[in-house]
């Protein structure tokens, strides 16, 4: 671990404080990313009419542009992060698998697949897309389960059964694409994740389960301590492995399946978060589900800010950046620790 | 040993055969220079395509290009499955070879034509499947007004029917200036948006819709910024910028349903505050396009797109549409 690396005789005391340092270090990130993200954009407005806009109720076009366009979409996606990163970061403890993350329960793809026959069968009803790629994402995690259910879950069985269960459903995609390849357009923007428009009423559709989620997810800190245990020494503990399991990825299931229905499939986040946050801070669950939490917040705004400014007016789909810059980081990351 | 020197010789033979055929094409290539094949161009991809008679199985690979085809009296084998309305039912008699993106190799060939055309970008793949059958075909492109002229006299030329292609464009030609003639001399600012309010992506003057803007001297406040992949009709755009740009009107390129598309996307834009702001918006300036006739090329009835979207935009000089 990397502090132990840091402070040779490290004890519980430095051990702490290194986890407040990077606590505090992710959350001044963080700031940073909203704040980055509030001053820059296509349009150049300085931090005077930015305050101004986002404080009075004037009706020019900066406070349009600044309480209507930036500040819900740095939010959204603000919340987009902690989602993502968190269902991550739960995952990844409850699976004991590094490869863990909302694709591997099959959420992406189940609403991938629910967003995009929307998207491409019945544009016109297009208002859909969040409720029902919400649905099939939660169908596809509720389904891999049952047919990982043998007597209990075993995690390797719920990580096959969902890359088989998340192979069948993105060959569904692909066809969709191939069949009505003329209106793909609009379904591979949704694909890649973006924030394109996302203003207060997305805000409001992914508010609720930011905290809901948010909440057991720190509930379910303790829990997911022991779980990685392994069975046994939790069952030992007197801990439900089964029923932990079962609760904890529904939780994770909330999370993701509400972000992704806002802001289509961003991968990503999800698996890298938390592996850069346990890198740092240790895989104490207590200190890593708020970590990756922040940890998110901060990749996603950054990012969002990079996708709106590098090639203005032309934006780019945050998904794409956030992989282009966020994956050689993580290699890293991972390089220095091994 | 032996079927070792057998496979070796069935080898040598392939080898043989490969280079032979390689050696023999320059010598085809001088044949056909002299002078007696029936047409000789250079597609939109860049080749050099000989047709040594008069195509009589044609197979059109694209719907835009069937109905010029169509248009000047041309006649295809086979057509691309679809599922829009075709211009010229006599166009359904062919048969299909699969959809656009998804062309069944077996059934074009069973067509056995002697010409295929193909959509440049989206049918390179078939090429060296018909080459080494000795099919010509040609990779044509077709985006603006400029295109579909060049596309209609080739078309003409193919089937020999140059007068009937000249009639077409004169025609095509005639309507688009009376359009013009009647412009009002304060031209409006538009943003032409692509299909839907989740994103935001704008049509460039590449586009189809960009194109028709341009000839109607319609101010696409898009315009100017470069794209950042290879393809330059649409980019992904910033919202805040189209703030800044304070269009007159925004136009929508819809796909699918219009009508439904047109109730749903105006109480999206309605409740979406990101777009609620914008001053088109609020003077109800919101306007949908068809996808026939802006996102699907259309081809000879390209005069009909200009005259739908002048409609559109100044009401006042040419009627409303319908």
């Amino acid at each position: 671990m990397l502090n132990s690396k840091l402070f040779p005789c490290s004890g519980v005391r430095e051990r702490s404080t290194w986890r407040a340092f990077i606590l505090i270090l992710f959350t001044l990130l963080a700031v940073g990313g909203i704040i980055l993200s509030l001053t820059k954009g296509a349009l150049y407005i300085s931090l005077n009419d930015i305050i101004l806009a986002i404080f009075s109720d004037s009706s020019g076009s900066n406070r349009q542009v600044i309480w209507n366009i930036r500040l819900p979409r740095t939010l959204v996606g603000a919340l987009v992060g902690v989602n993502l990163a968190l269902a991550g970061a739960i995952l990844q403890g409850v699976m004991k698998n590094p490869l863990a993350d909302p694709h591997i329960i099959g959420i992406s793809s189940g609403a991938g697949l629910a967003g995009v026959t929307i998207m491409v069968l019945f544009p016109h009803k297009e208002y859909l897309v969040t409720p029902i790629a919400f649905m099939g994402a939660m169908f596809a995690a509720i389904f891999i389960y049952i047919l990982a259910w043998k007597g209990g879950i075993r995690p390797v069985r719920i990580i096959l059964a969902g890359v088989a269960v998340s192979a069948f459903l993105n060959s569904g995609i692909s066809a969709l694409m191939v069949f009505y390849s003329d209106r793909v357009h609009g379904a591979l923007m949704w694909m890649v994740g973006g924030l394109s428009a996302r203003s207060w009423p997305h805000l409001d559709i992914i508010f609720p389960y930011t905290v809901v989620g948010g909440i057991l997810a720190i509930l379910g800190a303790g829990r997911l301590n022991i779980l990685n245990l392994g069975d046994d020494i939790a069952r030992g503990l007197g801990l439900n492995v089964e029923v932990s399991r079962i609760a904890m990825t529904a939780v994770a299931s909330l999370l993701a399946a509400s972000a992704v229905s806002v802001v289509g499939l961003l991968g990503f986040v999800g698996l890298i978060v938390p592996h850069a946050a346990r890198l740092l801070v240790g895989s104490d669950y207590r200190y890593l589900l708020p970590a990756s939490a922040i940890l998110g917040v901060a990749v996603v705004t950054l990012s969002d800010t990079l996708a709106r400014v590098a090639f203005s007016p032309i934006e780019i789909p945050v998904g794409i950046i956030m992989a282009f810059v966020g994956a050689p980081f993580f290699l890293y990351l991972l390089r220095r620790d091994a | 040993m032996k079927r070792k020197l057998l496979y070796f010789a069935c080898i040598l033979t392939m080898i043989s055969l490969v280079f032979s055929g390689c050696a023999s094409q320059p010598k085809d290539k001088q044949i056909v220079e002299a002078s007696t094949d029936y047409l000789r161009i250079t597609d939109d991809a860049g080749r050099i395509v000989l047709l040594p008679k008069k195509p009589q199985r044609i197979v059109v690979l694209s719907t835009s290009f069937l109905d010029v085809l169509y248009g000047v009296g041309g006649e295809a084998v086979g057509r691309p499955s679809s599922k829009t309305l075709a211009m010229f039912p006599a166009s359904q008699i062919a048969g299909e070879v699969g959809y656009v993106y998804n062309i069944n190799n077996e059934q074009l060939l069973s067509l056995q034509p002697d010409l295929v055309i193909g959509f440049q970008g989206i049918h390179e793949k078939l090429i060296p499947i018909l080459e080494s059958s000795k099919i010509p075909v040609m990779m044509l492109k077709m985006k603006t007004y400029d295109d579909v002229l060049v596309k209609i006299k080739l078309m003409g030329d193919i089937v020999g029917t140059q007068a009937k292609a000249q009639s077409v464009i004169d025609k095509m030609q005639m309507k688009i200036n009376e359009v013009v003639a009647k412009l009002p001399v304060q031209s409006k600012k538009v943003v032409i948006l692509h299909a839907t309010a989740k994103n935001v992506t704008v049509e460039l003057e590449g586009s189809i819709a960009g194109n028709v803007a341009k000839m109607l001297k319609i101010k696409n406040i898009a315009v100017g910024s470069k794209s950042i992949d290879s393809d330059p009709d649409i980019a992904p755009y910033s919202l805040e910028k189209l703030v800044e740009g304070d269009a007159d009107a925004i136009l929508v390129v819809t796909m699918g349903n219009m009508a439904d598309i047109e109730k749903r996307m105006k109480t999206d834009i309605a409740s979406n505050p990101a777009w609620a702001g914008l001053r088109a918006v609020q003077n109800g300036q919101v306007f949908f396009l068809p996808s026939e006739l802006f996102q699907l090329n259309p081809g000879i009835r390209f005069h009909e797109s200009v005259e739908y979207m002048a409609k559109v935009v100044y009401p006042e000089v040419y009627g409303n549409v319908k």
